[in-house]
């Protein structure tokens, strides 16, 4: 079941923000960004 | 987005501003019910730079605003970058501002020179690596903490502790879980990343149970007290950023 019930945290600003998410750093396209992507 | 998720963190420097830009909009989900957070590289702090930067990350993402704009490391022209992200907020394109990787001497540096406070500050934290110093500082000034690595990075020992262990088995929950709601009753933000869609499914299954404040302070506990697997006020760090890629090569 997809529950998207997720909390939110007031900001200083006044903005609510989801309190969790999904990070979409990948090391390999840190390390290697140009390398990879110059080969297409 | 399939699995629930409503928040996405990405970077002008993970060069997949594009990919997530496309994931939004093939999920058909309306605009307003999704929260992403982007961040400007070091390369672009000069003012005009900046400015430019935001546009880019825009049209990249082919979105008209972003909920969350960082700047992701706190060296060079940092206060030119922060006017930029001050009038790009004013101007709608952004909605809330922030910064990353201030420790405490970088944020003492830069913040009081600012007109306006950040919104958050999203650093390195998990239960090894709390950041208690910072936190005060950051709690005094209302300013919101987000984790990056809020799992370790996955690291080993973290995931063997057998404190955490016995949570798990108390709650029926998995260590990721306990970590994560641990972070998440400390007021924490978190956005954990995994490739596996199992791990994506239940890192996100944290809301149906609460440790107690027994259970917070032992975890409290586990706390290194030393520095973490990076270290922002080590000499050269930015000198290395800035000389790592161009953010701009395939653009
Ligand atoms: N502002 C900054 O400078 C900065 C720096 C780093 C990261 N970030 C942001 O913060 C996000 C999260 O940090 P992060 O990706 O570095 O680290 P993280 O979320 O702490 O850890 C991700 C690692 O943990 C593994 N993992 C995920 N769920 C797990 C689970 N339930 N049990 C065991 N292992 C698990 C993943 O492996 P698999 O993928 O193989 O499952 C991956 O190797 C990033 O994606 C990025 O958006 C920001």
């Amino acid at each position: 079941m997809t529950n998207t019930n997720i909390p939110t945290f007031k900001l200083n600003d006044g903005t609510d923000i989801p309190s969790f998410g999904f990070g979409t750093f990948q090391i390999l396209l840190m390390v290697q960004p140009i390398k990879r992507l110059k080969m297409f | 987005m399939r699995l629930g998720y409503r928040h996405i963190d990405t970077a002008t420097a993970y060069f997949n501003e594009q990919e997530v830009g496309r994931a939004i909009k093939d999920s058909g989900i309306d605009r307003q019910q999704i929260w992403v957070t982007s961040k400007m590289w070091l390369q672009d702090y000069a003012y005009e730079d900046a400015k430019k930067a935001i546009d880019t990350s825009l049209n990249k993402l082919g979105l008209d605003y972003m909920d969350l704009y960082l700047l992701h490391q706190p060296y060079g022209e940092v206060d030119e970058a922060w006017k930029a992200l001050e009038e790009a907020k004013a101007a709608g394109k952004i909605r809330s501002i922030g910064v990353s990787n201030m420790t405490p001497k970088i944020w003492n540096q830069w913040v009081p020179k600012f007109a306006s406070m950040p919104s958050v500050n999203q650093v390195e934290y998990n239960p090894y690596f709390q950041q208690k110093e910072l936190r005060q500082i950051l709690m005094a000034a209302h300013v919101t903490l987000e984790a990056w690595a809020p799992l370790g990075q996955g690291n080993k020992s973290l995931f063997e502790e057998t404190l955490l262990k016995n949570l798990a088995t108390k709650y029926q929950k998995d260590i990721g879980q306990i970590i994560l709601r641990f972070e998440h009753q400390e007021g924490v933000i978190v956005f954990p990343k995994s490739v596996h869609e199992s791990r994506i499914q239940s890192n996100k299954d944290i809301f149906d149970f609460e440790l107690t404040s027994d259970e917070m302070d032992a975890i409290r506990n586990l706390d290194q007290n030393g520095k973490g697997m990076h270290d922002p006020d080590a000499a050269g760090v930015a000198e290395m950023l800035l000389n790592a890629f161009d953010v701009h090569a395939n653009d």
